[in-house]
C-alpha cells in the first residue's frame, strides 16, 4: 500500500528494511541470570547506586585511521580521528612515534629497554601534549603475574619514578591503570624539566586479584636507566578567581579555588554528599594527606582530577594519566572532603573532571531486634551483598549487643532506639577484631568507631535495663555500600 | 496494515514493522498502534501485572519484568550507543531507575514507552560523557562483531545525533507512529517528522545512495 503523496518510497523502504535487519542482527545476548541477580542485588541494597562491575570501554580498530596513518596523511591530534589514532597507539596497532609525528607533535624517540625477573619495560619515547610530558612505555609481565592480572577484576597499577640528575623526583609516573587484566601500553604523564633524567622502573606494581582488600603489591626491581629530556613547550598564563559547582550521583563537587600561572596550576575542590542520609566515607586516602593521588585504591576510593575541554585535545585520552602529583589536601571540611592539587603548568585550563573510581557511601540501616539474634542484609562490597547480625548478650557488665558485619562495614555514629522511642547512648565495650579508623576504646562513643569488612564488635548500651527489654528495639547503624565507578563529575570554571 | 506505507503529514514514512526482535513482551514490544494512536496495554498484559506487583515492592516481579524486557532494551541500547559495555551499563542503570520510579508509572500504561524515556536518559548521559572525553564514536563502538555486520550503516548511524538516531529507531525499526514517538521523546510530532526527514537525508548521504538506501550485503 502506498500512501498518497509518497515519494521515493521504494528507496526509503529499502533503508528501513536495512535498519530493521541491522537491529535484528544485533547480538543482544547477555548473561541474563547474572545481570538480573546484580540488578536485584542493587535494588535490595539501600544506598547502592550501582554495583555491577563496570567493564572498561572497549574500542575497535578504525580502518580509516589505520589507512590514513599508513599513508602518511597528517591528522590533527585534537580531532576525532586523532583520538582514534590515540586509541590505536594504546593498542599497539600503531607505533607511538609515528602517530605522534603524524599528529604534529614533537616526538622524542627513546628506544629504552630494561628487563629483570621476567618483567620487561620498553619506553619508545615522549612528547609534550600541550600540557604535560607524556612518556610512552610498554610493560610486559611474567607469565605468572600476567595470569594473575588476567584474573583480576581491578586494573593493574604500575608506577614509575623519574628523578633528575640530583636525585629528586621530577615526576610521579603513573598510568591510567589499564584495563582489567592484560594491558600492553602505559602512559606516564607528568611535568618533566629538561635535562638528565633517571628512569627507575617498577617501583610499585599493585595487582588486585579478586578483592581490593587482598591486593598484591609486587616489586619487580627492574634496573634503572638514564636519558636526557629535551626541552618541551612552555605553558601560558590563565587565572580564574572564582568557581562553579556541579552535582553527580548525589555528590556535589565545588571548586573552592583555582589559580593557574605559567609554572603551576592549583585547583581546590570539595566533594560533599547532598543527602543527609548519604555520607562519603574514605573518599580518598585521608591517612596519607599530601600523598600521591595516583595511589588509586579501589578498596578505599580515590579521586582523580583531570582536565577536559578542547584546550587539552592533544591528550591521548582522558581515561589515563593523572595530572602530575596532585595530592589530597587534608581531611573532611565541613562534612565534605576536600581535594587540593597542584598540576604544574596548564595552559588555558578551564574545566576539570573529578573522577571517582570507587567510593563508599553509607546509609542508615534500621535493624529490628526481637530479643534474639536479628539479621538483615545491608550495604555490600566487592565480594557481594553484606549482612549485619546482632545478638543480645547478657553478662556481668550488663546487656550488650554483639554486632557482626559480613561483607560490609559499619561506621558510627550508632544509636539504639527503644520500643518507646527512647534513644540510648551506645558505647563500645569490647572490640573483637577488625576495627579500623580511630579504633574506639572502652567507653568511647561509637561515633569514633568503624567496623571493618567482616569484623565483629560488641556494643553495650548505657541504661539498658535487661535483655528482655530489647524486644522491638532498633539499632541504627551506617552500612557501607561500595559504589563502583567511575563517575565523572565535570567541573567547569567560569570564563 | 502493519507493513503498509503510510503518510504522516507530508512526510512519507516507512512501513511500520512489528518489533524486530526481542521477547514477546506486550509492553516493551507492544504492537505499535496505527497512525497516531496511543499504544494501549492489552487486557491481561503480563507486564501490567508485573508492574503492579513490582510497584508494591515485589522484587521478584520486577526481576521477571527485567527478564522479559532486558534483551530488547539491550538491543535498543546497542543500536543507540554502539558500544556493548556502555549499553549494558545503560540498561542496568535504566532498570535501576525504573524500579525507583515505579511510583510515577501511570497504571495501565504500556511499560516500554515509559521505560524508554529512562533508558534514553541513560543513553544520553553516556553519549555526553563520551563527547566530553572526546572519544570518537567509532572508537568507542562495541566489539568488532557489531561493526563487521554492517559497518557502513553503523558508521552512518553514528553520524546522527541522539534525537535523530532515536527517532529512526523508534519509528522505522520499532514501528511506533510519529505521534507515539513524539510522546515518548517529549517533543511535538512536527519535531519528530523533522528529525526523521533530516535523519533520512543524512543516512542517504552517508550511505552514498542518494536516498535510496540500498542494502549492501
Amino acid at each position: 500500500m502506498r500512501g498518497k503523496g509518497v515519494e521515493s518510497v521504494d528507496g526509503e523502504e529499502g533503508l528501513a528494511q536495512r535498519l530493521r535487519r541491522y537491529f535484528a542482527g544485533i547480538d543482544a545476548a547477555t548473561d541474563l541470570a547474572a545481570s538480573r541477580t546484580a540488578l536485584l542485588h542493587d535494588i535490595a541494597t539501600p544506598g547502592r547506586i550501582a554495583t555491577r562491575p563496570r567493564r572498561p570501554l572497549r574500542w575497535v580498530v578504525g580502518g580509516v585511521a589505520l589507512a590514513l596513518v599508513a599513508a602518511g596523511v597528517p591528522v590533527l591530534a585534537g580531532t576525532p580521528l586523532g583520538q582514534t589514532i590515540a586509541e590505536l597507539v594504546r593498542a599497539g596497532a600503531i607505533d607511538p612515534g609515528m602517530a605522534a609525528a603524524k599528529s604534529g607533535r614533537d616526538w622524542h624517540t627513546l628506544n629504552l629497554q630494561v628487563s629483570n625477573e621476567g618483567y620487561a619495560l620498553r619506553c619508545s619515547g615522549y612528547y609534550f601534549d600541550g600540557y604535560e610530558t607524556v612518556l610512552l612505555c610498554r610493560l610486559a609481565l611474567p607469565a605468572s603475574v600476567q595470569a594473575l592480572a588476567d584474573s583480576s577484576t581491578f586494573p593493574i597499577l604500575p608506577t614509575l619514578t623519574l628523578t633528575d640528575a640530583a636525585g629528586s623526583s621530577v615526576m610521579d609516573g603513573t598510568t591510567d591503570g589499564g584495563a582489567a587484566g592484560a594491558t600492553t601500553l602505559y602512559e606516564f604523564r607528568g611535568v618533566l624539566q629538561p635535562g638528565p633524567v633517571r628512569l627507575t622502573v617498577g617501583a610499585n606494581l599493585a595487582i588486585f586479584p579478586a578483592a581490593p582488600q587482598r591486593a598484591v603489591v609486587l616489586h619487580p626491581h627492574l634496573p634503572s636507566a638514564e636519558f636526557t629530556l629535551e626541552r618541551t613547550a612552555p605553558g601560558r598564563v590563565v587565572t580564574v578567581d572564582h568557581a562553579g559547582a556541579v552535582s553527580v550521583q548525589g555528590i556535589r563537587a565545588s571548586v573552592v579555588d583555582f589559580v593557574s600561572a605559567p609554572d603551576t596550576t592549583h585547583v581546590d575542590i570539595t566533594l560533599q554528599a547532598e543527602e543527609p542520609a548519604l555520607r562519603l566515607v574514605d573518599a580518598f586516602n585521608l591517612a596519607d594527606p599530601g600523598g600521591p593521588l595516583h595511589d588509586v585504591n579501589p578498596a578505599r576510593g580515590s579521586i582523580i582530577v583531570r582536565p577536559t575541554g578542547s584546550v587539552f585535545s592533544a591528550l591521548f585520552d582522558l581515561r589515563g594519566g593523572l595530572l602530575a602529583d596532585g595530592g589530597s589536601g587534608g581531611g573532611p571540611v565541613g562534612g565534605a572532603y576536600r581535594f587540593s592539587g597542584n598540576f604544574g603548568a596548564a595552559p588555558g585550563v578551564r574545566s576539570f573532571q573529578v573522577e571517582v573510581p570507587a567510593m563508599y557511601v553509607a546509609r542508615e540501616v534500621v535493624l529490628p531486634l526481637a530479643g534474639a539474634a536479628a539479621s538483615i542484609s545491608a550495604g555490600g562490597g566487592p565480594s557481594g551483598p553484606g549482612r549485619i547480625t546482632a545478638s543480645p548478650v547478657s553478662g556481668s557488665a550488663g546487656t550488650a549487643l554483639r554486632v557482626t558485619a559480613q561483607g560490609t562495614r559499619l561506621v558510627g555514629p550508632f544509636a539504639l532506639v527503644g520500643p518507646k522511642g527512647t534513644v540510648y547512648p551506645c558505647t563500645l565495650v569490647t572490640t573483637d577484631d577488625n576495627l579500623e579508623g580511630l579504633r574506639g576504646s572502652h567507653g568511647r562513643p561509637f561515633s569514633t568507631m568503624s567496623l571493618a569488612w567482616g569484623g565483629t564488635a560488641t556494643l553495650s548500651f548505657a541504661g539498658w535495663p535487661s535483655e528482655r527489654s530489647l524486644v522491638g528495639a532498633k539499632l541504627q547503624v551506617w552500612a557501607d555500600a561500595l559504589v563502583t565507578g567511575p563517575w565523572v563529575i565535570p567541573v567547569r570554571l567560569p570564563r | 496494515m502493519q507493513n503498509a506505507l503510510r503518510v504522516v503529514g507530508t512526510t512519507a514514512t516507512f512501513g511500520k514493522a512489528a518489533p524486530a526482535s526481542g521477547p514477546p513482551s506486550a509492553a516493551c514490544g507492544a504492537p505499535p498502534s496505527t497512525g497516531g494512536t496511543d499504544a494501549l496495554p492489552r487486557p491481561g498484559d503480563p507486564d501490567t501485572k508485573l508492574i503492579r506487583a513490582a510497584a508494591t515492592g515485589d522484587t521478584a516481579a520486577f526481576g521477571e519484568l527485567y527478564a522479559r524486557n532486558a534483551e530488547r532494551a539491550m538491543r535498543v541500547s546497542l543500536f543507540l550507543l554502539g558500544s556493548r559495555p556502555e549499553a549494558e551499563d545503560a540498561v542496568h542503570d535504566a532498570f535501576l531507575r525504573a524500579w525507583r520510579g515505579l511510583r510515577s508509572f501511570r497504571p495501565g500504561a504500556p511499560f516500554y514507552p515509559w521505560f524508554h524515556r529512562i533508558l534514553r536518559h541513560e543513553v544520553g548521559n553516556r553519549l555526553e560523557r563520551r563527547a566530553r572525553r572526546r572519544v570518537l564514536s567509532t572508537s568507542a563502538a562495541g566489539p568488532p562483531a557489531e561493526l563487521a555486520r554492517d559497518a557502513e550503516l553503523r558508521l552512518a548511524l553514528d553520524g546522527l545525533d541522539l534525537p535523530k538516531r532515536e527517532a529512526v529507531l523508534l519509528h522505522y525499526v520499532l514501528g511506533y507512529s510519529v505521534t507515539e514517538v513524539a510522546r515518548m521523546c517529549g517533543v511535538p510530532p512536527g519535531t519528530v517528522k523533522s528529525r526523521l526527514r533530516l535523519a533520512r537525508g543524512a543516512l542517504a548521504r552517508a550511505l552514498g545512495d542518494g536516498g535510496q538506501g540500498r542494502e549492501r550485503e
